[in-house]
Protein backbone atom coordinates (compact mmCIF):
# COMPACT_ATOMS: atom_id res chain seq x y z
CA UNK A 1 0.00 0.00 0.00
CA UNK A 2 2.66 2.45 1.05
CA UNK A 3 4.71 1.26 -1.90
CA UNK A 4 1.93 2.11 -4.34
CA UNK A 5 1.65 5.58 -2.93
CA UNK A 6 5.38 6.03 -3.21
CA UNK A 7 5.23 5.46 -6.96
CA UNK A 8 2.44 7.97 -7.37
CA UNK A 9 4.37 10.58 -5.47
CA UNK A 10 7.13 10.17 -8.04
CA UNK A 11 4.79 10.96 -10.91
CA UNK A 12 5.87 14.53 -11.56
CA UNK A 13 9.43 13.38 -12.03
CA UNK A 14 8.43 10.97 -14.72
CA UNK A 15 6.00 12.69 -16.96
CA UNK A 16 7.34 11.60 -20.30
CA UNK A 17 4.50 9.21 -20.88
CA UNK A 18 2.28 12.26 -21.21
CA UNK A 19 3.72 12.81 -24.66
CA UNK A 20 1.95 9.68 -25.80
CA UNK A 21 -1.36 11.18 -24.88
CA UNK A 22 -0.94 14.45 -26.68
CA UNK A 23 -3.32 14.49 -29.56
CA UNK A 24 -3.60 17.16 -32.18
CA UNK A 25 -5.02 20.39 -30.81
CA UNK A 26 -8.18 19.48 -29.04
CA UNK A 27 -8.13 16.20 -30.88
CA UNK A 28 -6.62 14.39 -27.95
CA UNK A 29 -8.39 11.11 -27.55
CA UNK A 30 -7.86 10.20 -23.92
CA UNK A 31 -9.94 12.23 -21.65
CA UNK A 32 -10.33 13.46 -18.15
CA UNK A 33 -10.08 11.02 -15.32
CA UNK A 34 -9.58 7.99 -17.49
CA UNK A 35 -6.51 9.51 -19.09
CA UNK A 36 -4.96 10.45 -15.79
CA UNK A 37 -5.64 7.06 -14.25
CA UNK A 38 -4.09 5.13 -17.09
CA UNK A 39 -1.19 7.53 -17.27
CA UNK A 40 -0.70 7.17 -13.56
CA UNK A 41 -0.49 3.44 -13.71
CA UNK A 42 1.99 3.46 -16.48
CA UNK A 43 3.92 6.20 -14.74
CA UNK A 44 4.05 3.97 -11.70
CA UNK A 45 5.74 1.40 -13.87
CA UNK A 46 8.08 3.90 -15.48
CA UNK A 47 8.85 5.67 -12.21
CA UNK A 48 9.82 2.50 -10.47
CA UNK A 49 11.69 1.38 -13.56
CA UNK A 50 10.80 -2.06 -12.42
CA UNK A 51 12.97 -2.25 -9.36
CA UNK A 52 11.45 -5.49 -8.24
CA UNK A 53 11.64 -5.66 -4.47
CA UNK A 54 9.63 -8.53 -3.07
CA UNK A 55 6.39 -6.62 -2.84
CA UNK A 56 3.56 -8.62 -4.45
CA UNK A 57 1.51 -5.43 -4.82
CA UNK A 58 4.27 -3.96 -6.92
CA UNK A 59 4.49 -7.07 -9.05
CA UNK A 60 0.75 -6.99 -9.61
CA UNK A 61 0.85 -3.30 -10.43
CA UNK A 62 3.58 -3.92 -12.95
CA UNK A 63 1.64 -6.62 -14.77
CA UNK A 64 -1.51 -4.54 -14.68
CA UNK A 65 0.28 -1.45 -15.92
CA UNK A 66 1.49 -3.38 -18.95
CA UNK A 67 -2.08 -4.41 -19.76
CA UNK A 68 -3.33 -0.87 -19.25
CA UNK A 69 -0.60 0.44 -21.49
CA UNK A 70 -1.62 -1.91 -24.29
CA UNK A 71 -5.24 -0.76 -23.95
CA UNK A 72 -4.17 2.86 -23.98
CA UNK A 73 -2.05 2.47 -27.10
CA UNK A 74 -4.84 0.57 -28.86
CA UNK A 75 -7.34 3.31 -28.01
CA UNK A 76 -4.96 6.08 -29.04
CA UNK A 77 -4.19 4.54 -32.43
CA UNK A 78 -7.80 3.55 -33.11
CA UNK A 79 -8.82 7.25 -33.20
CA UNK A 80 -6.88 8.25 -36.34
CA UNK A 81 -7.63 4.86 -37.91
CA UNK A 82 -11.35 5.44 -37.41
CA UNK A 83 -11.08 8.86 -38.99
CA UNK A 84 -9.28 7.32 -41.98
CA UNK A 85 -12.02 4.70 -42.40
CA UNK A 86 -14.82 7.26 -42.23
CA UNK A 87 -13.06 9.73 -44.54
CA UNK A 88 -12.33 6.95 -47.02
CA UNK A 89 -15.90 5.76 -47.05
CA UNK A 90 -17.16 9.33 -47.39
CA UNK A 91 -14.81 9.82 -50.36
CA UNK A 92 -16.27 6.73 -52.00
CA UNK A 93 -19.75 8.12 -51.47
CA UNK A 94 -18.75 11.40 -53.15
CA UNK A 95 -17.21 9.55 -56.05
CA UNK A 96 -20.35 7.56 -56.69
CA UNK A 97 -22.49 10.68 -56.72
CA UNK A 98 -23.45 12.34 -59.97
CA UNK A 99 -22.25 15.72 -58.67
CA UNK A 100 -18.76 14.40 -57.88
CA UNK A 101 -17.01 17.07 -55.85
CA UNK A 102 -13.30 16.78 -56.59
CA UNK A 103 -12.42 19.44 -54.03
CA UNK A 104 -14.18 17.45 -51.31
CA UNK A 105 -12.44 14.26 -52.31
CA UNK A 106 -9.10 16.06 -52.30
CA UNK A 107 -9.76 17.40 -48.79
CA UNK A 108 -10.87 14.04 -47.49
CA UNK A 109 -7.83 12.40 -49.00
CA UNK A 110 -5.42 14.87 -47.41
CA UNK A 111 -7.13 14.33 -44.08
CA UNK A 112 -6.66 10.61 -44.46
CA UNK A 113 -2.97 11.22 -45.06
CA UNK A 114 -2.81 13.50 -42.00
CA UNK A 115 -4.53 10.90 -39.82
CA UNK A 116 -2.26 8.14 -41.08
CA UNK A 117 0.73 10.32 -40.19
CA UNK A 118 -0.75 10.93 -36.79
CA UNK A 119 -1.12 7.20 -36.19
CA UNK A 120 2.49 6.81 -37.21
CA UNK A 121 3.52 9.67 -34.89
CA UNK A 122 1.87 7.86 -32.01
CA UNK A 123 3.81 4.73 -32.81
CA UNK A 124 6.99 6.79 -33.08
CA UNK A 125 6.38 8.44 -29.70
CA UNK A 126 5.94 5.06 -28.10
CA UNK A 127 9.22 3.95 -29.64
CA UNK A 128 10.89 7.18 -28.46
CA UNK A 129 9.52 6.61 -25.01
CA UNK A 130 11.04 3.17 -24.97
CA UNK A 131 14.33 4.62 -26.21
CA UNK A 132 14.23 7.30 -23.49
CA UNK A 133 14.75 4.51 -21.06
CA UNK A 134 18.15 4.17 -22.65
CA UNK A 135 19.87 1.05 -21.45
CA UNK A 136 22.49 1.72 -18.83
CA UNK A 137 25.30 -0.71 -19.30
CA UNK A 138 27.05 -1.44 -16.06
CA UNK A 139 28.74 -4.53 -14.65
CA UNK A 140 25.97 -6.87 -13.59
CA UNK A 141 26.05 -10.18 -11.78
CA UNK A 142 23.60 -12.42 -13.64
CA UNK A 143 22.95 -14.38 -10.44
CA UNK A 144 21.50 -11.23 -8.89
CA UNK A 145 19.45 -10.64 -12.02
CA UNK A 146 18.04 -14.16 -11.85
CA UNK A 147 17.20 -13.87 -8.18
CA UNK A 148 15.45 -10.54 -8.70
CA UNK A 149 13.51 -11.96 -11.63
CA UNK A 150 12.44 -14.92 -9.52
CA UNK A 151 10.93 -12.56 -6.98
CA UNK A 152 8.67 -11.19 -9.71
CA UNK A 153 7.34 -14.59 -10.76
CA UNK A 154 7.39 -16.26 -7.35
CA UNK A 155 3.64 -15.95 -6.97
CA UNK A 156 2.98 -17.45 -10.38
CA UNK A 157 5.25 -20.38 -9.56
CA UNK A 158 3.47 -20.95 -6.28
CA UNK A 159 -0.03 -20.65 -7.65
CA UNK A 160 0.76 -23.19 -10.39
CA UNK A 161 2.35 -25.53 -7.86
CA UNK A 162 5.66 -25.48 -9.70
CA UNK A 163 8.84 -26.57 -7.98
CA UNK A 164 11.87 -24.39 -8.56
CA UNK A 165 15.35 -25.78 -8.90
CA UNK A 166 18.08 -23.18 -8.78
CA UNK A 167 21.74 -23.76 -9.61
CA UNK A 168 23.80 -20.70 -8.88
CA UNK A 169 27.35 -20.37 -7.61
CA UNK A 170 28.33 -17.00 -6.22
CA UNK A 171 29.90 -14.81 -7.14
CA UNK A 172 29.32 -15.55 -10.81
CA UNK A 173 31.24 -13.67 -13.51
CA UNK A 174 29.83 -10.27 -14.29
CA UNK A 175 28.54 -9.14 -17.65
CA UNK A 176 28.17 -5.63 -18.98
CA UNK A 177 24.48 -4.88 -19.35
CA UNK A 178 21.31 -3.12 -18.37
CA UNK A 179 20.07 -4.74 -15.20
CA UNK A 180 16.40 -3.98 -15.85
CA UNK A 181 16.46 -5.26 -19.41
CA UNK A 182 18.27 -8.43 -18.42
CA UNK A 183 15.74 -8.94 -15.64
CA UNK A 184 13.03 -8.58 -18.27
CA UNK A 185 14.64 -11.35 -20.31
CA UNK A 186 14.71 -13.73 -17.36
CA UNK A 187 11.17 -12.81 -16.27
CA UNK A 188 9.90 -13.45 -19.81
CA UNK A 189 11.65 -16.82 -20.02
CA UNK A 190 10.31 -17.82 -16.61
CA UNK A 191 6.78 -16.68 -17.47
CA UNK A 192 7.00 -18.63 -20.68
CA UNK A 193 8.02 -21.78 -18.80
CA UNK A 194 5.30 -21.31 -16.20
CA UNK A 195 2.69 -20.95 -18.93
CA UNK A 196 4.02 -23.99 -20.77
CA UNK A 197 3.57 -26.06 -17.64
CA UNK A 198 0.21 -24.51 -16.83
CA UNK A 199 -1.07 -25.55 -20.28
CA UNK A 200 -0.73 -29.24 -19.57
CA UNK A 201 -1.67 -31.48 -16.67
CA UNK A 202 1.71 -33.02 -16.15
CA UNK A 203 2.68 -34.80 -12.98
CA UNK A 204 6.11 -33.25 -12.88
CA UNK A 205 5.88 -29.48 -12.49
CA UNK A 206 9.34 -28.08 -12.35
CA UNK A 207 11.35 -25.11 -13.59
CA UNK A 208 15.13 -25.26 -13.37
CA UNK A 209 17.25 -22.16 -13.61
CA UNK A 210 21.02 -22.13 -13.74
CA UNK A 211 23.72 -19.53 -14.08
CA UNK A 212 26.93 -20.96 -15.39
CA UNK A 213 30.29 -19.59 -16.44
CA UNK A 214 31.58 -20.87 -19.77
CA UNK A 215 35.35 -20.37 -19.57
CA UNK A 216 35.96 -21.78 -23.06
CA UNK A 217 33.76 -19.15 -24.69
CA UNK A 218 34.28 -16.39 -22.09
CA UNK A 219 30.56 -16.25 -21.59
CA UNK A 220 28.02 -16.58 -18.85
CA UNK A 221 24.95 -18.66 -19.56
CA UNK A 222 21.55 -18.47 -17.95
CA UNK A 223 19.47 -21.54 -18.71
CA UNK A 224 15.76 -21.91 -18.01
CA UNK A 225 14.31 -25.38 -18.40
CA UNK A 226 10.75 -26.46 -17.79
CA UNK A 227 8.88 -29.74 -17.49
CA UNK A 228 6.24 -28.65 -19.98
CA UNK A 229 5.44 -30.24 -23.34
CA UNK A 230 8.53 -28.81 -25.06
CA UNK A 231 8.65 -27.02 -28.39
CA UNK A 232 7.29 -28.92 -31.40
CA UNK A 233 10.06 -29.31 -33.99
CA UNK A 234 8.03 -27.48 -36.59
CA UNK A 235 7.89 -24.39 -34.39
CA UNK A 236 11.50 -24.33 -33.24
CA UNK A 237 12.42 -21.64 -35.75
CA UNK A 238 9.44 -19.41 -35.01
CA UNK A 239 9.57 -18.97 -31.26
CA UNK A 240 11.59 -15.77 -31.33
CA UNK A 241 9.52 -14.14 -34.06
CA UNK A 242 7.38 -11.19 -33.08
CA UNK A 243 3.69 -11.95 -32.73
CA UNK A 244 4.29 -15.68 -32.78
CA UNK A 245 2.30 -17.28 -29.99
CA UNK A 246 0.60 -20.54 -29.13
CA UNK A 247 -1.19 -19.01 -26.16
CA UNK A 248 -4.81 -17.93 -26.23
CA UNK A 249 -4.66 -14.22 -25.56
CA UNK A 250 -0.88 -14.17 -25.98
CA UNK A 251 0.71 -11.29 -27.84
CA UNK A 252 3.77 -13.13 -29.04
CA UNK A 253 6.16 -10.40 -28.01
CA UNK A 254 7.82 -11.94 -24.94
CA UNK A 255 10.45 -14.11 -26.58
CA UNK A 256 10.98 -11.69 -29.45
CA UNK A 257 11.75 -9.01 -26.87
CA UNK A 258 14.15 -11.39 -25.13
CA UNK A 259 16.00 -11.99 -28.34
CA UNK A 260 16.34 -8.32 -29.20
CA UNK A 261 17.60 -7.46 -25.72
CA UNK A 262 20.09 -10.32 -25.73
CA UNK A 263 21.37 -9.46 -29.21
CA UNK A 264 21.75 -5.80 -28.16
CA UNK A 265 23.96 -7.06 -25.36
CA UNK A 266 26.17 -8.95 -27.80
CA UNK A 267 24.81 -12.28 -26.65
CA UNK A 268 22.89 -15.21 -28.05
CA UNK A 269 19.65 -16.92 -27.13
CA UNK A 270 18.68 -20.45 -28.10
CA UNK A 271 15.59 -22.60 -27.76
CA UNK A 272 15.73 -26.36 -27.71
CA UNK A 273 14.14 -29.37 -26.10
CA UNK A 274 15.90 -31.08 -23.25
CA UNK A 275 16.70 -34.76 -23.81
CA UNK A 276 14.63 -35.61 -20.75
CA UNK A 277 11.68 -33.56 -21.95
CA UNK A 278 10.54 -29.96 -21.65
CA UNK A 279 11.82 -26.82 -23.31
CA UNK A 280 15.24 -25.37 -22.63
CA UNK A 281 16.05 -21.73 -23.25
CA UNK A 282 19.60 -20.56 -22.80
CA UNK A 283 20.98 -17.06 -22.90
CA UNK A 284 24.73 -16.52 -23.23
CA UNK A 285 26.31 -13.13 -22.64
CA UNK A 286 29.97 -12.17 -22.95
CA UNK A 287 31.68 -12.19 -19.56
CA UNK A 288 33.04 -8.84 -18.55
CA UNK A 289 36.52 -10.07 -17.78
CA UNK A 290 38.25 -13.11 -19.25
CA UNK A 291 40.37 -13.63 -16.17
CA UNK A 292 37.36 -13.71 -13.91
CA UNK A 293 35.67 -16.18 -16.14
CA UNK A 294 38.68 -18.37 -16.68
CA UNK A 295 39.36 -18.61 -13.00
CA UNK A 296 36.08 -20.17 -12.13
CA UNK A 297 33.56 -22.71 -13.23
CA UNK A 298 30.51 -21.50 -11.43
CA UNK A 299 28.29 -24.52 -11.15
CA UNK A 300 28.25 -28.17 -11.95
CA UNK A 301 26.73 -28.68 -15.36
CA UNK A 302 23.03 -27.94 -15.23
CA UNK A 303 22.36 -30.52 -17.88
CA UNK A 304 22.21 -28.30 -20.92
CA UNK B 1 -38.10 22.64 -49.81
CA UNK B 2 -37.99 22.18 -46.04
CA UNK B 3 -34.70 22.73 -44.27
CA UNK B 4 -32.54 19.62 -44.22
CA UNK B 5 -32.34 17.86 -40.86
CA UNK B 6 -29.55 19.05 -38.56
CA UNK B 7 -27.20 16.50 -37.07
CA UNK B 8 -24.97 17.39 -34.12
CA UNK B 9 -21.59 15.68 -33.74
CA UNK B 10 -19.78 15.77 -30.38
CA UNK B 11 -16.26 14.33 -30.39
CA UNK B 12 -13.09 15.76 -28.84
CA UNK B 13 -10.96 14.07 -31.49
CA UNK B 14 -10.76 16.66 -34.25
CA UNK B 15 -10.02 14.28 -37.10
CA UNK B 16 -12.90 12.01 -36.14
CA UNK B 17 -15.25 14.96 -35.60
CA UNK B 18 -14.52 16.33 -39.07
CA UNK B 19 -14.79 12.88 -40.63
CA UNK B 20 -18.24 12.36 -39.11
CA UNK B 21 -19.29 15.85 -40.24
CA UNK B 22 -18.21 15.11 -43.79
CA UNK B 23 -20.12 11.86 -43.78
CA UNK B 24 -23.24 13.69 -42.62
CA UNK B 25 -22.73 16.29 -45.34
CA UNK B 26 -22.37 13.79 -48.15
CA UNK B 27 -25.85 12.60 -47.15
CA UNK B 28 -27.07 16.15 -47.91
CA UNK B 29 -27.81 16.74 -44.24
CA UNK B 30 -26.62 19.71 -42.20
CA UNK B 31 -24.00 19.09 -39.55
CA UNK B 32 -22.89 21.13 -36.55
CA UNK B 33 -19.92 19.83 -34.63
CA UNK B 34 -18.75 20.37 -31.06
CA UNK B 35 -15.54 19.35 -29.32
CA UNK B 36 -17.14 19.01 -25.89
CA UNK B 37 -20.47 18.09 -24.34
CA UNK B 38 -20.67 21.50 -22.62
CA UNK B 39 -20.33 23.33 -25.95
CA UNK B 40 -23.19 21.31 -27.38
CA UNK B 41 -25.41 21.92 -24.34
CA UNK B 42 -24.78 25.66 -24.65
CA UNK B 43 -26.07 25.51 -28.24
CA UNK B 44 -28.87 23.11 -27.48
CA UNK B 45 -32.46 24.22 -27.88
CA UNK B 46 -35.50 22.02 -28.36
CA UNK B 47 -36.29 21.28 -32.04
CA UNK B 48 -32.95 22.66 -33.30
CA UNK B 49 -31.17 19.32 -33.71
CA UNK B 50 -32.73 16.25 -35.22
CA UNK B 51 -30.12 13.75 -34.10
CA UNK B 52 -26.98 13.69 -31.96
CA UNK B 53 -23.89 11.60 -32.67
CA UNK B 54 -21.63 11.63 -29.62
CA UNK B 55 -18.45 10.06 -28.31
CA UNK B 56 -18.52 8.77 -24.73
CA UNK B 57 -15.10 9.66 -23.44
CA UNK B 58 -14.95 13.45 -23.57
CA UNK B 59 -13.01 16.02 -21.58
CA UNK B 60 -15.21 17.40 -18.80
CA UNK B 61 -18.76 16.10 -19.13
CA UNK B 62 -18.77 12.59 -20.57
CA UNK B 63 -21.21 11.27 -23.16
CA UNK B 64 -23.34 9.39 -20.63
CA UNK B 65 -23.72 12.52 -18.50
CA UNK B 66 -24.68 14.50 -21.60
CA UNK B 67 -27.30 11.88 -22.35
CA UNK B 68 -28.75 12.22 -18.83
CA UNK B 69 -28.71 16.03 -18.99
CA UNK B 70 -30.60 15.99 -22.30
CA UNK B 71 -33.09 13.55 -20.88
CA UNK B 72 -33.60 15.83 -17.86
CA UNK B 73 -34.22 18.72 -20.26
CA UNK B 74 -37.06 16.68 -21.75
CA UNK B 75 -35.27 16.05 -25.04
CA UNK B 76 -36.43 13.16 -27.20
CA UNK B 77 -33.73 13.76 -29.81
CA UNK B 78 -32.26 10.38 -30.84
CA UNK B 79 -28.68 9.87 -29.66
CA UNK B 80 -26.21 7.67 -31.51
CA UNK B 81 -23.11 6.80 -29.49
CA UNK B 82 -19.88 6.30 -31.46
CA UNK B 83 -16.98 5.33 -29.24
CA UNK B 84 -13.54 3.75 -29.33
CA UNK B 85 -14.17 2.16 -25.96
CA UNK B 86 -15.31 -1.43 -26.18
CA UNK B 87 -16.85 -1.79 -22.76
CA UNK B 88 -20.01 -3.90 -22.51
CA UNK B 89 -21.05 -2.11 -19.33
CA UNK B 90 -20.95 1.30 -21.01
CA UNK B 91 -22.93 -0.10 -23.91
CA UNK B 92 -25.60 -1.44 -21.58
CA UNK B 93 -25.75 1.80 -19.64
CA UNK B 94 -26.02 3.94 -22.77
CA UNK B 95 -28.75 1.76 -24.26
CA UNK B 96 -30.64 1.58 -20.96
CA UNK B 97 -30.52 5.37 -20.81
CA UNK B 98 -32.26 5.40 -24.16
CA UNK B 99 -29.46 5.69 -26.72
CA UNK B 100 -30.76 5.04 -30.23
CA UNK B 101 -27.63 3.06 -31.14
CA UNK B 102 -24.21 2.24 -29.74
CA UNK B 103 -21.45 1.87 -32.31
CA UNK B 104 -17.77 1.12 -31.86
CA UNK B 105 -15.01 2.87 -33.79
CA UNK B 106 -14.05 2.30 -36.50
CA UNK B 107 -17.68 2.47 -37.51
CA UNK B 108 -18.95 1.21 -40.87
CA UNK B 109 -20.50 4.06 -42.81
CA UNK B 110 -23.43 1.91 -43.97
CA UNK B 111 -24.26 1.03 -40.39
CA UNK B 112 -24.00 4.60 -39.13
CA UNK B 113 -25.94 6.01 -42.08
CA UNK B 114 -28.63 3.38 -41.54
CA UNK B 115 -28.99 4.45 -37.92
CA UNK B 116 -29.02 8.15 -38.77
CA UNK B 117 -31.75 7.60 -41.35
CA UNK B 118 -33.94 5.51 -39.09
CA UNK B 119 -33.40 7.98 -36.22
CA UNK B 120 -34.60 10.78 -38.48
CA UNK B 121 -37.61 8.73 -39.63
CA UNK B 122 -38.50 8.02 -36.03
CA UNK B 123 -38.17 11.70 -35.12
CA UNK B 124 -40.43 12.65 -38.04
CA UNK B 125 -43.04 10.13 -36.99
CA UNK B 126 -43.13 11.66 -33.54
CA UNK B 127 -43.82 15.18 -34.75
Amino acid sequence: MSKTRLHESELPMRSRERSVHKGHGNGSSFTGRERKDKGAEFAALAASRMQPGDDPVHSLLYHRALGELATLIAHEIRQPLSAIVTNGETSLRWMSRDDLNAEKVRNLTSRMVASARRANDIVQRILDMAADDAPRHIPVDLSDVVEEALLLVRHDLESEGIELSLLIARPSPEVLGDRIQLQQVVVNLLSNSIQAIAQVRCAKRQVSVSVEAQPETSAVTVAVRDSGPGIPDSLRDCVFQSFFTTKAGGMGVGLALCESIVVAHGGTIAASNHCEGGALFSVSLPALSDEVCAGRSAVPSAGA
Amino acid sequence: MPNPPVIAVVDDDEAMRLALSELVEVLSLTCRDFDRAEAFLAAYEPQVFDCLITDLSLPGMCGLELQRKLHALGSSMPIIVVTATSNPMLRTRALENGAFAYLEKPVKDKVLVGHIMSALREGEAQV
